[in-house]
């Protein structure tokens, strides 16, 4: 298991996409947290800080197709031919990428929830805004930042597993969140449920910032994390046996 | 010379004594490969029908047959990448995905493109090479023997890279062993035949 994590470490250290993503999903997050924050006028009755934050909800969608990427990635270049040549029981292969990608996902969503966190706050006491926001809070909204991000990953994965074309995967995974999900938030009674369980919703709620819209009923963040955890974990029990059966034929 | 054949129609063909891609390495004593009554279906097309023979080892033996006549995904089922409908394949007496270290027992390449774009050369065979359990810097000192350098570029379309820079990849699982000199004494004639 060490050699598989160490390759999968360094097949992650080694591919330009995954870095490219990554900064331009953060110069994305600085801007535009900054220039909500400077230029805002928060109506509405929602904490400032929070709503400017919800920005940062970008790093969960790029770590999901990161996610979906790693997997769809190594079918479609056929990098998955050797990578089970050398190690033919396939689920500890899946792992190793999960246990990886999902370290990645918390590290990177820790850095750029901070930074947002760091970029907003002071913006915000300069314009004389209240933040609405105490350090504790704003930690926790870190700390949730990381917890989504990981598991974002770790479900994008499982996504990938289940749909290895990787323009399947990605045109599922962001049709799920920018239209599905917004779209299924519309219907009487049953969007707010979709609002609350969707994963917009609870990667909201896991990271203390606003869901869409704002005034969405959302759950408590520890709710939200249990909840988007259970979620990857049956998305990646399905990729896995998928993986398990499908004939390699590239 | 124990190598039999059962075939039909234009099915694949086991041969002697010739070099054909995709190919595979075994270092085994005794029968390296034991293949018996595979069959495997892709929806209504027989793919492989009733497809038996052994591999002695010690010998370089082809495998061959005309494009669609079912050797890759023969080859796919005897490595455990693709699942038999029907019969059995082993390798050393074992089925593929229950030998110990397969990558230092079998060494395969079923497609010489198969590499990540964005990743150098390099990178790629310290990826396979961790995977495996050998050092990374063995992918560097092969390289350096067979006289490439692939820090930039996977694949060239033409050319050497192609045909050796995954030779290389077939290579790593064996340090020093007899079959990296057979490759470097081949590669000068084998390589004008290959591409």
């Amino acid at each position: 298991m060490t050699h598989l994590l160490r390759a999968e470490a360094l097949r992650l250290a080694t591919t330009r996409t995954y870095w490219l993503l990554a900064a331009g999903v953060t110069a994305l997050i600085a801007a535009g947290s900054a220039a909500t924050a400077a230029a805002s006028s928060f109506t509405g009755g929602v904490s400032p800080a929070r709503s400017v934050l919800a920005i940062a909800g970008l790093a969960q969608t790029v770590a999901l197709v990161a996610g979906a990427l790693s997997v769809t990635g190594e079918f479609r270049h056929k990098t998955i031919t050797p990578a089970v040549l050398i190690t033919p029981r396939r689920t500890p292969l899946l792992a190793a990428k999960l246990i990886v990608m999902a370290a990645a996902g918390l590290v990177f969503g820790l850095a750029v929830t901070g930074l947002a966190t760091a970029i907003t706050l002071p913006l915000l006491a300069a314009r004389h805004i209240p933040a609405g926001l105490s350090g504790t809070q704003a930690a926790a909204i870190v700390a949730g930042g990381g917890a989504a991000t990981a598991l974002a990953a770790a479900l994008g994965i499982g996504i990938g597993a289940i749909i290895r074309n990787q323009v399947g995967a990605i045109v599922t995974v962001l049709a799920l969140l920018y239209v599905a999900e917004p779209l299924l938030g519309f219907i009487p009674h049953a969007g707010t449920a979709v609002q609350k369980y969707g994963l917009d919703g609870l990667a909201a709620a896991a990271t203390h910032t606003t869901g869409f819209p704002a005034t969405a009923q959302l759950l408590g963040p520890g709710a939200a994390i249990v909840v988007l955890a259970a979620y990857a974990g049956a998305v990646l029990s399905v990729g896995a046996a998928v993986l398990r059966h499908r004939d390699i034929t590239a | 010379m124990t190598t039999s054949t059962s075939t039909e129609g234009s099915g694949p063909v086991a041969r002697q004594a010739g070099a054909a891609l995709p190919c595979l390495t075994t270092t085994t004593a005794g029968p390296a490969i034991q293949v018996a009554g595979l069959r495997k279906k892709f929806g209504r097309v027989m793919a492989v029908d009733d497809v038996s023979f052994t591999v002695s080892a010690g010998r370089i033996t082809g495998f061959l047959g005309p494009n669609g006549a079912g050797t890759t995904t023969t080859l796919r089922m005897v490595l455990g990448l693709i699942r038999a409908d029907a019969g059995t394949a082993v390798i050393a007496g074992k089925p593929y995905a229950q030998l110990t270290n397969p990558a230092r027992t079998v060494g395969a390449l079923l497609d010489a493109a198969a590499a990540h774009p964005g990743r150098s050369g390099r990178d790629h065979l310290r990826v396979l090479a961790t995977q495996a359990g050998i050092p990374g810097r063995r992918a560097g000192q092969l390289l350096d023997r067979v006289g490439l350098a692939v820090d930039d570029v996977v694949v060239i379309s033409h050319g050497r890279t192609i045909t050796q820079a995954p030779l290389v990849e077939l290579l790593a699982g064996r340090p020093g062993s007899t079959l990296e000199d057979i490759y470097l004494e081949l590669t000068g004639s084998a390589e004008g035949e290959l591409s």
